[in-house]
């Protein structure tokens, strides 16, 4: 069971808000009037456009022609803002008016207003990740933040914008093209709709281009779905009564905050508020604790119901959790000979660590009655007891690869405190340890250079033991298909100097394929009753080639021919039907049969210039 | 033991507060040589002998900031690293349980000679430490 909020809740329920079939606001066929639903497509597409607006930002003021040489997803995200952009200015350009009281009228309406909540609350979620400094510049406020800002996930989240307004196109249409199209004065705001909705096929496009060269990965929308709440899970202390289970759940707990007050102490270390040596004792120590019972429970699984190839990476990662142990010994060692100005507080993670220390100690051994201040001599935990089936292996390495992976983090953040602790002269030594020569009245003085060396170093080896750890770790957790698997493509997307891994090494394509939507001929099959499968294959086959040869008809005129009116293309509504089949085709050069608003649709003014090249 | 053995001589004949003082300090630092050479062993007593090193340290470092404390010692000491035992871990847990109450002991009682300040404030947090650490290297935990 999560204690937090992700951002996959909000983004999946969004969907599930769109799709009709969820029955979730009224019947799938209910439709309703166009003002109404372009209202709440505005709410909707006013949302989206945050989004991509967040992703996009560093290219939004890239001019049109140096934007044909950015990079598949750079240029997808920013034809993606100006579809968005456009489709919004023909639905009223002075943006969404707050929804009235209560429920909206139509199904759809009230599908596409449910939807803008839910991602409203998604981005609320990402933004608690960062915070706006006075002078106006976005500061990362946990670890998460350089993993929202990553281009892994940047495109998971573009691909699902992109169905999103898929999904809201095609209902949008549908309110449209109901009945008959008047005037333009009579039927306003249905072509507008309709037009809106051509632009969220045409955004839709953009991105399905993009994926078509460097495909979004099942992997990054995992990754970008686990983002969860900046906010800490609760801390809890062991009760000496909890199952395995419950222990797991509870080390990863621990290790989530050990890991967010880590990142906190190395983003704070140039000020060092909480640089104590005792701080600085009990981290090492308890990472040193940790590491053992990290290095019990992986030999234990080892020895269960693990087998052939997962038994061995399990003792490897054993070994590798050992010398980790050992190097967090060498660091507590190497404090003993420094001290600093204020000893005796105690800093938020090195409090945390103790915490974390005893999760795994109360998971590695049988005692149930094991506590840190009790360590003498403790069976570990049978192996029967600790994964039961090889299933439950999975749960236990997720909970060592996380204890792993907050000790790296540990590591990190100390050896910054100590750095910025000698920079200001807080880090001290006994004058008693000092040679003769140095004629100093007090009983300590300034750690001289030779002093702090020795400890950073220790530091250094520190982290390099216990991120080797977590990768060995992390390899058993990829093989045991445990849950923790997203750490590392967390760490990977968090690390932009690493290189970019393959497709197929960042696993399996996040699904292509589209929903089949019946085109204008099949449709009439269907109005017609027709069943026959043969009959339904060539009407699909009859809209296909229909759509091709608009599509290719369209991309086919001269560059300096005037374009079509709009009126001419979307007269009625057979007409805009078609157009609307070729444009929802994901074909991105189906673009060309849509007009960007007109000065008289837009209130205020476009600030972009015209782009020729959508 | 002898270097405890030495040591424990040396802070049971100290009398008032400098002499207790630099004796407590120099026996924290022949105990944590001790503590960290023992922690090697791989069984149980690895975990021992790594809190009560973490102890032994802040107890020293109570000492550090004592304002009577002399800064330098008033007989010649060993470099740390030099710093060894010369027993087996266990059966020297016992005997370093035993020097550690002579410290709290000792330390205490330096407390109760002098008035408020940061001087018994030292004493008092240095005794705490070493009656840890004792009860560690007992096995009963604090």
């Amino acid at each position: 069971m999560r204690d937090r909020a992700s951002l996959g809740d909000f983004v999946l329920t969004a969907h599930r808000h769109l799709d009709p079939a969820s029955g979730l606001h009224g019947p799938a066929g209910g439709r309703g009037s166009a003002e109404e639903v372009s209202q709440s497509l505005q709410r909707l597409i006013a949302v989206m456009s945050r989004y991509v607006a967040d992703v996009t930002g560093a290219f939004a003021d890239v001019p049109a022609r140096p934007r044909r040489q950015l990079h598949h997803w750079a240029a997808a995200g920013v034809k993606a803002r100006q579809a968005l952009g456009h489709a919004q200015t023909f639905l009223g350009g002075a943006g969404p008016r707050p929804r009235p009281r209560g429920e909206a009228v139509s199904p759809v309406a009230r599908r596409l207003d449910a939807a803008a909540v839910s991602l409203t609350a998604g981005r609320d979620l990402l933004q608690t990740h960062f915070a706006l400094e006075p002078d106006g510049v976005r500061r990362a406020r946990s670890e998460w933040a350089a993993v929202i800002t990553s281009p892994e996930a940047g495109r998971a989240m573009l691909a699902e914008i992109g169905t999103l307004s898929r999904q809201a196109a095609r209902q949008g249409t549908d309110v449209a093209l109901a009945g008959p199209l008047g005037s333009r004065r009579a039927d306003g705001p249905r072509r507008a709709l309709n037009s809106a909705c051509q632009w969220l096929w045409a955004m839709d496009a953009a991105v399905r281009a993009a994926h078509q060269q460097q495909p979004v990965t099942l992997a990054d929308r995992d990754l970008l779905f686990a983002v969860p709440a900046n906010v800490l899970p609760p801390r809890r202390l062991p009760q000496g009564r909890e199952t395995v289970s419950e222990l797991c759940e509870r080390t990863i707990a621990s290790a989530e905050r050990v890991r967010h007050l880590a990142w906190l102490a190395a983003d704070h270390a140039h000020r060092s508020p909480v640089l104590t040596v005792t701080s600085l004792r009990q981290v090492a120590e308890n990472s040193a604790l940790t590491s053992r019972h990290c290095d019990i429970l992986l030999r234990t699984l080892g020895s269960g119901p693990a087998s052939g190839r997962l038994r061995e990476q399990l003792l490897a990662a054993a070994v590798a959790a050992g010398q980790a142990r050992d190097s967090w010994r060498h660091a507590a060692a190497a404090l003993d000979r420094v001290t600093t100005d204020m000893p005796g507080r105690l800093s938020p993670h090195a409090i945390e660590s103790e915490d974390l220390a005893a999760w795994t100690g109360r998971l590695a051994y049988a005692d149930p009655g094991w506590t840190i201040s009790k360590p003498g001599d403790h069976a570990p935990r049978p192996a029967a007891d600790l994964a039961a089936r090889p299933d439950d292996v999975g749960m236990v390495v997720a909970a060592v690869h996380h204890a792993s992976h907050a000790l790296t983090g540990l590591a990190n953040a100390d050896r910054e405190q100590i750095h910025g602790g000698a920079r200001t002269g807080r880090l001290l030594v006994p004058t008693r340890s000092m040679p003769e020569t140095f004629d100093i009245p007090r009983a300590f003085t300034r750690a001289p250079d030779s002093r702090v060396r020795p400890v950073a170093s220790a530091y250094t080896g520190a982290g390099r033991s216990s991120a080797h750890a977590t990768d060995a770790v992390a390899a058993v957790a990829e093989a045991a298909g445990a849950p923790s698997r997203l750490l590392a493509r967390a760490d990977a997307a968090a690390q932009p100097g690493l290189p970019q891994a393959d497709t197929a090494d960042r696993g399996e394509p996040a699904a292509t394929e589209r929903e089949h939507v019946p085109g204008p001929v099949e449709r009439v099959l269907h109005n017609l009753g027709v069943t026959r499968p043969d009959l339904l294959r060539r009407a699909a086959e009859a809209d296909r080639v229909s759509e091709q040869l608009i599509i290719e008809a369209a991309n086919d005129r001269e560059p300096d021919q005037a374009p079509p009116r709009r009126a001419a293309i979307s007269a009625t509504v057979h007409t805009a039907e078609l157009i609307n089949h070729a444009v929802a085709s994901g074909d991105p050069r189906a673009a060309k049969l849509l007009h960007r608003p007109r000065p008289a649709d837009r209130e205020p003014p476009d600030r972009e210039p015209p782009d020729r090249e959508p | 033991m002898s270097r405890i053995a030495a040591a424990s001589r040396r802070l049971a004949g100290a009398e008032g507060l400098v002499a207790v003082l630099d004796a407590a300090y120099e026996g924290f630092e022949e105990l944590l040589g001790c503590l960290r050479a023992h922690e090697d062993s791989s069984d149980g007593g690895f975990a021992v002998f790594l809190l009560s090193a973490t102890r032994v340290a802040n107890g020293r470092d109570c000492l550090l900031f004592a304002p009577s404390i002399p800064s330098r010692s008033s007989h010649p000491v060993p470099a740390p690293d030099q710093r060894r035992p010369d027993g087996g871990a266990r059966a020297g847990a016992g005997e370093l349980a035993t020097f550690a109450e002579l410290l709290a002991s000792k330390l205490s009682e330096a407390a109760g000679l002098v008035g408020p300040g940061r001087d018994r404030e030292a004493c008092q947090g240095a005794a705490r430490y070493a009656r840890e650490v004792a009860a560690l290297l007992d096995g009963a935990g604090p």
